[in-house]
């Protein structure tokens, strides 16, 4: 059966999507089970202090509800970070560039942030789960480093969308 | 044609300017006048006096660079459009603007410093060695004479000196203003000798001129705040800048390689070159704002920590991350190319060579020099900050407790070129799997195999991306281990080449 090549593109880039939230989501609470499950992970004699953490409580009394709960997150930011590829796959010819460009602008963003003292703003602080001390790790900063990446992602899609223009 | 044109625009300069030459004339005065009483106190001699009154800063900032700034955009905007048309090219006519008012205002500062002498000659007498000025004194003006005179002996050379540097800055300033003039119009022309202005004395007032100095024309125009406060590397930077923007207003661009040209734009562009280029320079200021941020100014530091990397006391993932950045920079952009190469591959420019191997072994060479461009800009940069900068760095001293190896310009110099071979290794590697996986595979896999150094430090002889810290490791333990990988990274490299050279005769 054919169907209109953008209506084939949005299906491509839904499907992408979902599987990308759907891994994610899996492979983190994965971690989750076969930590608390299996490995048996020794916390010391006092235990993890996870006082001021986000959802430090749930983290020490419940970790599988907020293993649950964190792994949705990082789904939903891997759903980001996926939009991104899917940004670069659609307009971006260059193989290598395409692939490796979200990695890139990640691992710079990381550097940029990481030397100018603002690591709390960063996505990689957002995406990983106690990263810096619990005054750094507040909602507000992982939300200006999710909507930093939101606005990147738009900014890169123009750029890119104009740089095609142009080359027609 | 130009000569007469010249000549013509410099009557024209002093005609047009004369009410603003007579109050500079005015002011030039009083100052010689006010220096004459404290030249007669320290006793000066003639030079001595002339230097004074001509290194003036006040004189300048507040007298001279207002009214040269009005001259120079009235005589900017006073081209009509019938002059315009007569010109040749707009770089024969920024040529002429700026010739024409380099050539008058050798005529006003000589002239300036005529004035200054006949007004001291009678009061003083001319002294060939300058006076001695004592090394403690806490006045201003002795402090300065002192500078000068550590600077040179002999009065005149410095007086000399201090009229060329203000040669070189208000034609710095011209060839800015022309600039903005040819591509934005007069308006912002007023627009930007005024924010120049404005510039000029928060440099002047505040500290950040030394920080930055290339920003703040003070330092372009005024000899001792440019060598003597800011320090050497500093001055060459601002007398680098000011050529560069001389040299770019008269017209000159760097040359362009004609040669395979086409090959070069499709396997490393001018546009990647450049990029590359902002690239590492963007780096490095990150690093010096750093620097500067942390209260230490000097510039050894900045090309210690720039290559200093992780090792197994120091395992900074930020560290891992910027020394990766260096390193494999180049490597990515290999990578692009490799790929658009695929894409293209069937352009008829690829069928003119001679084979397949010929073409491999024709790409190879252009990835190689720009890998050797780059590594060679980062090196020279480098050393050159670490030679210039003062011994006893914290980072030098921190090194020291650490390793008990004091970092001397030999070790560093040794550093950069095991930078340079390291480079050239990964380069080779990075095309070896590219061959046998794909470039994106072979990319990933360099990094990876950087990151799981950095995990798990103390296998130098996989380190990829060694830094300085690992250098000295090597020192510590012994040279021997250094020695055999580069002999080995040599011979990967070396072999490699020969291996894509062979058969670059082969007629398929």
């Amino acid at each position: 059966m054919r169907i209109k090549l953008n209506k084939y593109l949005v299906f491509q880039a839904l499907a992408s999507l979902a599987l990308c939230f759907v891994m994610v989501l899996l492979v983190n609470y994965s971690g989750f089970l076969f930590s608390l499950r299996m490995a048996n992970i020794s916390t010391g004699v006092q235990g993890p202090t996870l006082t001021g953490y986000i959802l430090g409580e749930m983290q020490l009394l419940d970790p599988l509800k907020f293993g649950l709960l964190w792994s949705f997150y990082k789904a939903m930011i891997g759903l980001l970070i996926c939009s991104l590829g899917i940004i670069f796959a659609y307009y971006v010819k260059n193989l290598f560039l395409m692939f490796l460009a979200p990695f890139a602008l990640i691992f710079l963003e990381n550097f940029i942030t990481g030397v100018t003292g603002l690591a709390r703003f960063s996505f990689t602080t957002a995406f990983v789960l106690n990263r810096l001390s619990p005054s750094a790790m507040l909602p507000k900063n992982l939300l200006v480093g999710i909507s930093t990446f939101i606005g990147l992602t738009i900014i890169t899609q123009r750029v890119l969308v104009h740089h095609e223009r142009q080359n027609d | 044609m130009n000569g007469k044109m010249i000549k013509s625009k410099v009557i024209n300069l002093f005609l047009a300017n004369k009410a603003l030459l007579s109050l500079n004339f005015c002011v030039l005065c009083y100052v010689a006048g006010s220096a004459r009483a404290t030249a007669i106190t320290y006793h000066l001699g003639l030079f001595d006096y002339t230097l004074l009154v001509l290194v003036d800063h006040y004189y300048v900032l507040y007298c001279l660079l207002p009214i040269m700034l009005v001259i120079i955009t009235k005589h900017l905007r006073s081209l009509s459009d019938i002059e315009k048309v007569r010109y040749r090219n707009t770089n024969q006519m920024m040529r002429v603007e700026i010739f024409s008012f380099t050539a008058w205002f050798t005529f006003y500062l000589f002239s300036s410093l005529l004035i200054v002498l006949l007004i001291g000659l009678p009061t003083f007498k001319p002294n060939m060695f300058a006076g001695n000025f004592g090394g403690n004194s806490h006045n201003e003006i002795l402090l300065l004479l002192g500078e000068y005179a550590a600077f040179s002996k002999i009065p005149i050379i410095s007086i000399l000196v201090a009229l060329l540097y203000y040669g070189f800055g208000f034609t710095t300033l011209t060839a800015l203003l022309s600039l903005i003039n040819n591509k934005k119009g007069s308006q912002d022309t007023v627009s930007a000798a005024v924010v120049i202005l404005v510039l000029t004395f928060i440099g002047f007032h505040t500290s950040l001129s030394e920080k930055l100095p290339i920003l703040f024309l003070s330092n372009y125009i005024i000899f001792h705040r440019g060598l003597f406060i800011n320090g050497p590397p500093s001055f060459l930077l601002t007398v680098l800048t000011g050529l560069g923007i001389i040299l770019f207003a008269l017209g000159y661009r760097p040359p362009t390689i004609a040669r395979n040209s086409l090959l070069s734009e499709l396997t490393i562009s001018r546009k990647m070159k450049q990029f590359i280029f902002l690239f590492i320079s963007g780096l490095i200021l990150i690093e010096y704002f750093q620097l500067v941020y942390e209260g230490n100014s000097n510039i050894r530091d900045l090309a210690i920590r720039f290559l200093l990397g992780t090792n197994t006391d120091f395992q900074s993932f930020i560290g891992w991350i910027k020394i990766c950045l260096i390193y494999f920079s180049p490597l990515f952009f290999v990578g692009i190319s490799i790929s658009k190469i695929k894409q293209y591959q069937e352009m008829p420019i690829f069928m003119r060579f001679e084979s397949i191997a010929n073409l491999h072994w024709n790409i190879l060479r252009q990835y190689a020099a720009f890998v050797l461009q780059y590594a060679g800009f980062i090196a020279v940069f480098l050393t050159i900050l670490f030679i210039f900068g003062k011994n006893s760095s914290p980072m030098s001293v921190a090194l020291y407790e650490s390793f008990g190896i004091q970092l001397t310009i030999p070790h560093f110099i040794g550093n950069i070129f095991v930078f340079i071979i390291t480079m050239l290794f990964n380069l080779a590697l990075f095309l070896m799997i590219s061959q046998v996986a794909n470039e994106t595979v072979a990319f990933i896999g360099i990094i990876s195999l950087s990151f799981v150094n950095l995990l798990v430090p103390g296998i130098h002889l996989f380190e990829i991306n060694p830094g300085i810290l690992i250098f000295l490791e090597y020192m510590r333990q012994g040279v021997d281990w250094l020695l055999i990988k580069i002999a080995l990274m040599l011979s990967v490299s070396i072999g490699f080449l020969i291996f894509v050279r062979r058969r670059i005769h082969a007629n398929h």
